[in-house]
């Protein structure tokens, strides 16, 4: 490579910091989720960036400035951290790409890798000398921050032994392609429900956490049975709305259902700190919810009591006279959900 | 199956004239049939009228939309009220102090019923026992040992046959003065001609610090500062939270300070924000003391410490002596703030 190469090469690498910038000005970084195929195939070096890149392939990696690639048989507190994190923190702060201010996009357990990174990278990096990044909010899809029970299972499963539910063994294939073995679980035990909500549970600095969640099942609603409430296939709701403890809930709120429809819901009371559930819908599967395809209506998570309140909403009129059920309900959506992808009105929004 | 569809398409008929009776006696705008299902029972505030069980329903569907911006505005809103405490001092709420400390996770058996481990909670620290149960529901258990492991190295620990007392599995494992980190709780048993192994993830402590004593509280500024007194037996980034109560139990505020400490006796100071001690006139428990060494670089695993007191009394202060001013907010939380803003005014 000749100098005059290598210096549109840089140039080119120094505008790329600069010049995608997808959300509200801001640059974006990219932490994708779990990946079942890591297990067997234990990847390495370019080839957990191949699939990083794959990953987000659809929609979000054009809109991106930097992936924080890492393989699912590794944990996230150590080899996580240690090897495919830091170097990321390093690099981005040497360059100042969050100098001025970045949004985290993550999906599944890329929440919880996230939550890790903004408890520590501040304190790792001013301990390594370096300029702590500003993250100035994250945009959680389907997050896996609060652990997902199918990881708790599937563990067991690889344990060994003949006495689980077949049930159960044939959900955990169709989410994991092949069972794992008890040498291979990697960061299947940070997912697990209660191991997942110990690992930086309340990081110090205050990043809004803004979720997104699906409640549609990629498997034909066979994991369902194993996952409490309204789940997208992967993850339950306390998962992906952030909510404080693990339960099963409907909705991330007590007023909407996911698809929309305004009425009381089984719905999440408390949120893990910063954490604030924004869209979801019924139409988004676990995997969806990144992607550019428009699944169907989307609906605001975040409703106000007073929105209700001026609402006249009717439930369950029976009407004697015709001998019919009529429900007159109302499906809050968000304008623009039957032209956009999930993904493309959180971006639209911001631009 | 020829009744059943015979059935159906009768049912169906029957709907499409009711509709067509229902909608030209009454037209309805932008009514939309949606699908044909009975209301839940499990849903709240739903009345639901006795009916004929094979009556049809319908449901009228209504769309009002919202701008995604109305909705960043709201949590623009909610994310300013957090910034009017500090980060270090945030109200805690009744609710807060409901979350469990271990989530039962079911594993369900081939033939019915399913087993569980349950510890007593997630974190244990020296010297005290690991305290669980092993849940059977369902089925009969025979043979059946627990075993500890290093969940990082892989390393076997402690292992040890299990009998039932009264019907009940229940553990209690004294432990080793060398076990430390996240541990893997293993359980082996028989049952219906088959074995299994089942397991969870804990995590056992070696405190590499303590809290010993409370020392006097004073104010400064807005903040009432409790200094607690740490024996530190390994130098570090540390995190203490607390929180802190009434005395008569009234949640108040959930506290947290970082600080970097030496090896030895240190004190690190806590902060309550006038705003969340609400005029409270009496004497102050401190509780739930949770000491982090945080992982100084990436790759190093958290290490905590312990209290040698479940809680310390702290007392009365004239809240009035502290001054109004407001909570600090970095510039950093204000970006944010201004980023929610932005998104919520649709620019």
């Amino acid at each position: 490579m000749n100098k005059l190469t290598k210096g549109i090469v840089g140039l080119a690498m120094a505008a790329s910091w600069q010049s995608l910038a997808a959300v509200g000005g801001y640059p974006v970084v990219l932490v994708h989720g779990f990946q079942p195929q890591n297990l067997a195939d234990k990847p390495t070096g370019a080839k957990v960036s191949q699939n990083g890149a794959n990953y987000w392939s659809e929609y979000w990696a054009s809109r991106a400035d930097v992936r924080i690639d890492w393989p699912s048989q590794e944990r996230i507190a150590g080899k996580i951290a240690s090897d495919y994190v830091w170097p990321k923190l390093q690099q981005m702060s040497q360059s100042q790409l969050c100098k001025n201010g970045c949004v985290f996009v993550t999906h599944s357990t890329g929440d919880l890798v996230t939550r890790y990174i903004i408890d520590n990278q501040s304190l790792w990096l001013r301990n390594a000398g370096m300029a702590p990044l500003n993250i100035v909010a994250t945009f959680d899809f389907s997050g896996a921050g609060g652990g997902s029970e199918l990881a708790d299972l599937a563990v067991n499963v690889a344990t060994g032994g003949g006495l689980i539910d077949l049930t159960l063994r044939a959900a955990l294939s169709l989410w994991l392609g092949e069972l794992p073995n008890a040498n291979n679980v990697g960061v299947l035990n940070d997912l697990r429900v209660n191991s997942a909500r110990q690992l930086a549970k309340a990081p110090s600095s205050r990043v809004p956490r803004l979720r997104y969640i699906g409640s549609k099942s990629d498997f034909l609603n066979a994991t369902s049975p194993f996952l409490p409430g309204n789940d997208d296939g992967v993850v339950a709701p306390h998962s992906s709305c952030g909510a404080a403890s693990a339960a099963s809930f409907d909705s991330c709120s007590k007023s909407i259902a996911t698809d929309g429809k305004i009425t009381s819901q089984a719905g999440v009371s408390s949120l893990m700190p910063y954490h604030y559930p924004l869209l979801m819908s019924a139409a988004y599967s676990h995997s969806s919810t990144i992607g550019n395809q428009v699944k169907g209506d989307v609906t605001a998570a975040n409703a106000s009591a007073t929105y209700l309140n001026n609402k006249a909403i009717r439930f369950n009129t029976y009407d004697e006279k015709r001998g019919w059920w009529v429900f007159s309900s109302t499906y809050r959506v968000v304008a623009g959900s039957n032209n956009s992808s999930m993904s493309d009105l959180v971006v639209k929004a911001a631009n | 199956m020829k009744r059943a569809h015979l059935f159906l398409v009768g049912v169906t008929l029957a709907a499409a004239a009711g509709l067509a009776w229902y909608f030209f006696t009454k037209p309805t705008a932008e009514t939309e049939i949606v699908k044909a299902k009975q209301p839940t029972a499990n849903v709240p505030n739903t009345p639901t009228p006795v009916s004929p069980a094979e009556a049809p329903i319908v449901e009228q569907k209504q769309q009002e939309q919202v701008e995604l911006s109305e909705q960043f505005s709201l949590v623009a809103s909610a994310y300013a009220a957090e910034l009017e405490t500090p980060s270090y001092s945030q109200p805690l709420l009744a609710a807060d102090l409901n979350v469990p400390e271990f989530v039962p996770q079911q594993v369900p058996i081939e033939g019915g019923g399913s087993v569980a481990i349950v510890p007593s909670k997630y974190r244990f620290h020296a010297p005290s026992h690991i305290q669980a149960e092993l849940v059977a529901t369902g089925i009969t258990l025979s043979e059946v040992s627990v075993s500890l492991r290093n969940e990082w190295s892989g390393e076997a620990l402690w292992q040890q046959p299990l009998q039932a007392q009264d019907g009940r599995w229940l553990i209690d494992i004294i432990p080793d003065k060398n076990w430390d980190g996240q541990l893997e709780l293993a359980v082996d048993f028989r049952s219906r001609g088959d074995s299994q192994t089942l397991r969870t993830g804990i995590e056992y402590s070696q405190p590499v610090a303590w809290v010993l004593a409370v020392d006097d509280s004073f104010g400064e500024g807005a903040d009432l500062v409790i200094p607690l007194q740490l024996d530190v037996l390994i130098a570090g980034d540390y995190r203490v939270r607390a929180q802190l109560f009434t005395d008569t139990g009234q949640p108040l505020a959930a506290l947290v300070q970082e600080k970097k400490l030496s090896q030895g006796k240190q004190t690190i100071d806590m902060k309550a924000y006038k705003s969340v001690l609400q005029q409270h006139s009496g004497d102050f428990v401190l509780k739930a003391l949770f000491v982090e060494k945080r992982p100084s670089k990436p790759g190093d695993l958290t290490r905590y410490g312990a209290s040698k007191q479940v809680e310390f009394p702290v007392s009365a202060f004239a809240i009035g002596q502290l001054s109004d001013e407001p909570a600090a907010v970095s510039a950093e939380e204000l970006q944010r703030l201004e980023f929610l803003q932005q998104m919520g005014s649709g620019q």
